[in-house]
């Protein structure tokens, strides 16, 4: 009893003085959790207040870059890097590459490029034909003597030009010279490729027939062009007049060459008689896309020859379709047909003659005669590219020539090019190339090409 | 013979009915009128541009003066579409009060438009002087402003 007594006393004290304790506990608690929320609200407004000062901060470098880019935009084009004209001094020219003489309005330039071409082809061809180095229709062998292999190396596209740009009241003054190392298949004599001036609309000189639109030339920059190119240069007038501002058309007279075979004879002679410039007008249109042509030609094929009692002349005429399509960004389509009965010299040069002269009748044929090329430029990346062409050509010859003279000449060709600076290209090709006669034999050639070339 | 000479007069037929048609200009959306597309447009044309110059500079088949002749044409487009790039900046400015951008975004946008229509007037500048060079530099400037404008306001 004395216990359970005791016992009562100690918790009737000791639960309410409990009570007390856990009370106590409690508010601090709350004091704490109000302290947290408290702290919590001010780090947000802290971090909100830094991100807003780091947007200031940005928004005004922005600013500031702005209005400085505008204010160089507005100033005139002459304080842009533009240097005032000095006369004692050599200044940057108007076109790339070029340099303006002291006091000169004239910019002038030079350039060209060192190229070596090593061959390895699976027929041979003697040493001094023109087969022997470049793709060349009539040289494709026929018949087994040739049936050795080849190798060769030459340098002979080696190439030097030097070139001028003088602004004047009547238009533009250009002016090219252009020379390389092939004259001859055997010897490494210059070559004149390109002599011409222009003023405005006016051009004067040697350099690609207006048959032609360069354009849409198949560039196989590690050998040679495909078959059905016509890549003729020669001496012209011509006069270029823009019909809109992305359509032109050029009128040219330019020099007129027969060339023919005799009766039964192999030969291809040109006995330089002519009377009468070739004629050729274009019609261009370029665009975005890239561009096309139509050109038209006429041409008084004529033959005399006096000793032998020849005397006959015919008008012949040729068209041209041809055009180059943009594909992406680098990228290109290219093409070109030819139809006509005074195409002759002017396709796969050298292999076919413009017309054929009857020795029995004293009259002449002109040889109508088709051709094209087809191409495609790859670029796999900004320094690799590959270039695909396609050639054909075919002549329709009447049956009393000699029948050993080319039909049909048809190339196929595939290369790689690395190009890592614009002084450098170093290229990979192989091609195909087949030849028929006349009676139906033919021949063919495969060829592996690689060729370095420096740019200066 | 007769289907050969239709085959080679219909191209002809084609060119000079484009006579009357510039297929070369810029594809604007006509004047006054506000197209926010109309940058990214130029600015692809430009890009598209400078690559062709750059294919130009490695042409081994044309003479020299040709591939000037070609370059100074191709120059002339890039010029004219800088400008449009300026027109199209311009439209960026005008409607910048259309998209109710707050206090602090509002002169960030029309930073980075003032910058562009800079940039496009640098490009301009640039192709009339011929500075092929200088074209593509100037181009991955403007590129950047594009990015950072679309970057900070195309999700808005």
């Amino acid at each position: 009893m004395h216990i359970i007594l005791r016992v009562s006393i100690f918790f009737l004290i000791a639960l309410p003085l409990a009570a007390f304790a856990d009370d106590d506990v409690k508010s601090l608690l709350k004091e704490l959790r109000d302290q947290v929320i408290e702290l919590r609200a001010q780090v947000r407004q802290s971090n909100a207040r830094i991100n807003e000062l780091e947007q200031s901060l940005e928004q005004e470098k922005t600013r500031k870059e702005a209005v400085e880019i505008t204010a160089a935009s507005e100033q005139p084009a002459s304080v842009q890097g533009q240097p005032t004209p000095v006369s004692n001094v050599v200044t940057a020219g108007d076109v790339k590459g070029t340099i303006k003489l002291p006091g000169s309005n004239t910019s002038i330039g030079f350039g060209g490029f060192t190229k070596l071409l090593m061959m390895y082809s699976d027929v041979n061809i003697a040493r001094n034909k023109w087969g022997h180095q470049d793709l060349y229709g009539a040289d494709i062998p026929v018949g087994s003597s040739h049936q050795s292999s080849q190798f060769n190396m030459h340098a002979k596209e080696t190439r030097l030009w030097f070139k001028s740009f003088t602004p004047s009241d009547f238009g533009d003054i250009n002016t090219l010279i252009e020379l390389d190392l092939n004259q001859s298949a055997d010897s490494y004599t210059p070559r004149l490729r390109h002599a011409y001036g222009s003023i405005g609309n006016f051009l004067a000189g040697q350099t690609y027939t207006t048959f032609t639109n360069t354009a849409a030339l198949a560039e196989m920059d590690a050998a040679t062009a495909a078959t059905g190119n016509i890549l003729v240069r020669q001496p012209m007038v011509r006069w270029t007049q823009p019909l809109s501002s992305t359509v032109d058309a050029m009128f040219a007279l330019e020099l007129p060459s027969t060339k023919f075979t005799r009766g039964s004879g192999s030969a291809i002679e040109n006995l330089d008689d002519d009377r009468f410039p070739d004629l050729v007008v274009r019609l261009n249109n370029t665009q975005d896309w890239g561009n096309i042509s139509l050109a038209a030609m006429a041409r008084n094929i004529r033959l005399k020859d006096a000793a032998n009692n020849i005397d006959a002349s015919s008008w012949g005429g040729a068209l041209s379709l041809a055009g180059r399509v943009n594909v992406g960004d680098r990228d290109n389509f290219r093409f070109m047909l030819n139809y006509g009965d005074a195409l002759g010299r002017y396709v796969v040069s050298g292999t076919f003659a413009d017309a054929s002269y009857d020795s029995s009748t004293h009259h002449i044929k002109l040889n109508t005669m088709y051709s094209s090329t087809l191409f495609y430029q790859h670029y796999w990346n900004p320094i690799w590219r590959s270039n695909f062409a396609l050639g054909y050509a075919h002549a329709d010859l009447p049956s009393y020539v000699n029948q050993e003279l080319t039909r049909d000449v048809f190339s196929a060709h595939a290369n790689v090019v690395w190009n890592p600076v614009p002084q450098l290209n170093i290229g990979l090709e192989y091609l195909y190339a087949m030849r028929e006669l006349q009676d139906g034999r033919d021949g063919d050639l495969n060829r592996l090409v690689f060729s370095t070339r420096f740019n200066f | 013979m007769i289907k050969l000479l239709t085959l080679f007069c219909l191209p002809a037929l084609v060119l000079l009915q484009s006579c009357a048609v510039d297929g070369n200009a810029p594809a604007t959306s006509g004047a006054g009128v506000a197209n926010p597309e109309l940058h990214a447009l130029m600015a692809k044309r430009i890009n598209v541009l400078i690559s062709q110059m750059d294919a130009l500079m490695r042409d081994q088949v044309r003479t020299e003066t040709e591939l000037d002749q070609a370059r100074k044409q191709n120059a002339i487009r890039i010029a004219d579409s800088a400008a449009e790039l300026q027109r199209a900046a311009g439209q960026i400015m005008a409607i910048q009060p259309k998209l109710a951008l707050d206090a602090n975004d509002a002169p960030v946008f029309h930073a980075l438009a003032v910058r562009l229509r800079g940039q496009g007037a640098e490009l301009e500048a640039l192709a009339k002087r011929n500075q092929i060079d200088a074209l593509r530099p100037a181009m991955a400037r403007t590129k950047d402003t594009c990015m950072s404008c679309h970057t900070m306001f195309r999700s808005r």
